[in-house]
């Protein structure tokens, strides 16, 4: 069964529609692309899925295997395995990261019927996936993504990712505002959670993280829809052409 | 507008009492300290310093005894999980009395002499009359003056120049009408601390058995030059207490004097804080933090007035007004004509979490130097939906969203107080606060 299957999603903000009919199947375990120039609908899908509040979902669907998300709460789409890596983390003075992860993490057992996590197995846990991510200890005292550099605020998302282990991550244009030491890190956290269960849909307009992250699909987005699917070889492609011809087909 | 305070039971039931002390200075300093609550009145309506907190009917209504009246309370252990938990010298104050039996007076270091105002009036007066009701003026503010001419007990704390008091001092405050008469009291604190000295003092204000209670404490604090004092307060009292409390700090040359206030209790309450920079580069960092719901209002009036050159004050104050619960913040810099290179900045922030939730923020600069940096500002708003969505990607519910931003707001300049250990036990009492919060919503 597909993991995740977007069904002819039409969605708009304050009667504007922003999304016309957007259709995609996620198999489990893959890696997805999804393209495109800049203001065209590409977060809003993101958001649409993530379940923020202020999209009107016209018609369409959207279904976690097989289920409809549509209706759920955003903590419900999260605890069903659903996580949005945001393109700018929100800096939340006074509390401490340690505290919120450790109450994601106890909302996500909570949901699974599972015991809250004592205080010496979330350390253990927290420091050893921090370390793989080098986000360091002082940063799990500081309050969320405050006074973090671009780089630790985007590892910091990834370090959320690795510990709730979700079924599905939507990245969204994660690569933006990261330098080329900061994008391999938070790539090869991103390619460590690869696994045959999980998957993977990564928002970006350039082709420069797809050369750490390497996709099973690209999709071209355009206008509110999907306007071209193909393999990795498509991401290079726009990289030489640019999305000029689908922006005017669109 | 004077009106006949003195038929107020709270006068009127009280100068039928004996009070400790009978030196002639002092018998005066308490005439006078009646007569100036007497021509100030009962703030009432057209009281600007008190137009958002009314107290008159209150206090005409309730038919408040003074508290050596009563009964005498006998506690055999003070509500403990109410106060600060940290480790301090315990000074414990039963309705306004020091009782030596809940106190721990053995441990105290070199450099520190604690003794009960009672004490001190009756046996030693002329120690203390050289700053009893010198520091706190009796004109500006009629429930000091009151406090003033009812006083019987308290503490005298006295450290000694250049003495390095590592354990705070824990002044713990206790509201009690046990046998449902409404009970008033005024405690009166005297704390002088010496030239080059370091020390810490908390106060606890907690109530036990509910029942109406008025704790109108006043707390005179001077800070000597070169000295460094940490002041710490938490306001625990019972939701039917009233809570009412002046300090007034007088801060030397090159003094430092820290302070913070977080407040969650009792139905009304006034915290003012009074400090003056009375010597050159003095330094004052008062801030605090307050919680109120349906049927609480709490208020916190600052003033803080630089008299000599290079004084800096810096003043941050959150609160949260959940349910029908108001906050009143007014907070005052003065620059007096002397007081060039003086830096003062305020800021107050609250956060509304219902629509019925009030606040009023009454900001003033008055400044009469020219060469001064001063700012002030007031913010008041919701819960940020951004954070919101954040939080709840990551899989929290909304209450639990919300518990954590709530917590975070208050955490955030609870960050600011110097002390370790107390900082660690005010989040303690915050998230204590929260979890209460959500079971008080469940249990609606």
């Amino acid at each position: 069964m597909a993991l995740i299957e977007i069904k002819d999603l039409h969605a708009s903000v304050d009667g504007k529609e922003i999304l016309k009919g957007v259709s995609l199947t996620i198999n489990p375990g893959e890696m997805h692309a999804l393209m495109g120039p800049n203001g065209t609908g590409k977060s809003t899908l993101s958001n649409v899925i993530a379940g923020r509040a202020g999209y009107d979902v016209t018609s369409g669907d959207v279904l976690l295997e097989g289920r409809s998300i549509l209706d759920m709460e955003p903590n419900e789409r999260s605890n069903a395995g659903v996580f949005l890596a945001f393109q700018y983390p929100v800096e939340i003075p006074g509390v401490a990261t340690s505290t919120f992860l450790k109450a994601a993490i106890n909302a996500k057992r909570k949901f699974a019927g599972q015991k809250e996590i004592d205080a010496m197995e979330f350390l253990k846990l927290v420091k050893a996936r921090a370390k793989e991510l080098n986000v360091r200890d002082d940063m799990l005292k500081r309050p969320v993504n405050v006074g973090f550099s671009g780089g630790e605020k985007k590892r910091a998302e990834i370090l959320q990712m690795a510990l709730l282990e979700p079924k599905f991550c939507i990245l969204d244009e994660t690569d933006s505002g990261l330098d080329i030491d900061a994008l391999k890190v938070v790539s090869d956290g991103v390619n460590a959670l690869r696994s045959p269960e999980r998957s993977f849909l990564v928002i970006t307009h350039y082709q420069r993280l797809l050369q750490y992250i390497v996709p099973d699909h690209v999709h071209v987005f355009a206008g509110g829809r999907i306007v071209r699917s193909g393999g990795k070889d498509l991401a290079l492609e726009l990289e030489e052409n640019g999305y000029a011809e689908y922006v005017d087909a669109a | 507008m004077a009106e006949a305070v003195t038929e107020l039971p709270i006068v009127a039931n009280a100068r039928a009492l004996p009070l400790p002390g009978a030196a002639p200075w002092l018998v005066d300093l308490r005439d006078r300290g009646l007569d100036a609550f007497e021509d100030q009145g009962l703030p009432g309506r057209k009281t600007e310093a008190w137009k958002y907190t009314r107290i008159d009917a209150l206090m005409k209504k309730t038919a408040y005894v003074p508290a050596p009246l009563t009964a005498d309370p006998v506690l055999s252990a003070i509500p403990c999980e109410l106060a600060l938990g940290c480790e301090g010298h315990r000074l414990v104050l039963v309705n306004g009395r020091f009782s030596p039996d809940l106190s721990n007076l053995d441990a105290l270091p070199r450099g520190v002499t604690v003794q009960s105002l009672a004490t001190a009036l009756e046996t030693d007066p002329q120690a203390v009359e050289p700053y009893l009701g010198r520091l706190q003026p009796l004109e500006s503010y009629p429930f000091a003056a009151l406090n003033t001419g009812l006083m019987g007990d308290g503490l005298v704390i006295r450290v000694k120049d250049g003495a390095l008091i590592e354990m705070p001092l824990h002044v713990v405050s206790v509201a009690h009408a046990p046998d449902g008469v409404p009970v008033a009291f005024h405690p009166r604190l005297l704390v002088l601390i010496g030239k080059g000295a370091v020390a810490t003092l908390l106060e606890s204000h907690v109530g036990v058995d509910g029942g109406e209670t008025l704790s109108n404490g006043v707390t005179e604090i001077s800070v000597g030059d070169d000295a460094v004092f940490h002041h710490y307060k938490v306001q625990n009292e019972s939701p039917t207490a009233t809570h009412l409390a002046a300090a007034q700090v007088v801060v030397g040359a090159k003094a430092v004097y820290e302070s913070f206030a977080l407040s969650f209790g009792a139905r009304l309450s006034r915290h003012d804080i009074r400090v003056c920079l009375d010597g050159e580069g003095a330094e004052a960092r008062v801030n605090g933090a307050y919680a109120a719901d349906t049927g609480q209002h709490m208020d916190t009036s600052s003033f803080i007035d630089h008299a000599l050159p290079h004084g800096t004050s810096a003043q941050t104050y959150k609160g949260v007004v959940d349910g029908s619960g108001r906050g009143v913040f007014q907070g005052r810099i003065n620059v007096r004509r002397a007081a060039q290179g003086t830096n003062g900045h305020q800021l107050h922030k609250a956060l509304l979490l219902s629509r019925k939730a009030e606040v009023d923020a009454k900001p003033e600069l008055t400044i009469f130097a020219d060469d001064v940096q001063c700012s002030h500002g007031a913010t008041c708003g919701q819960l940020d939906d951004d954070h919101m969505f954040f939080l709840r990607a990551r899989g929290l519910n909304e209450e639990e969203a919300r518990g954590l931003l709530i917590e975070g707001f208050l955490d955030d300049v609870i960050d600011m107080v110097f002390a370790e250990a107390v900082k660690a036990a005010m989040k303690d009492m915050v998230h204590a606060w929260l979890l209460n919060r959500s079971s008080r919503k469940e249990g609606a």
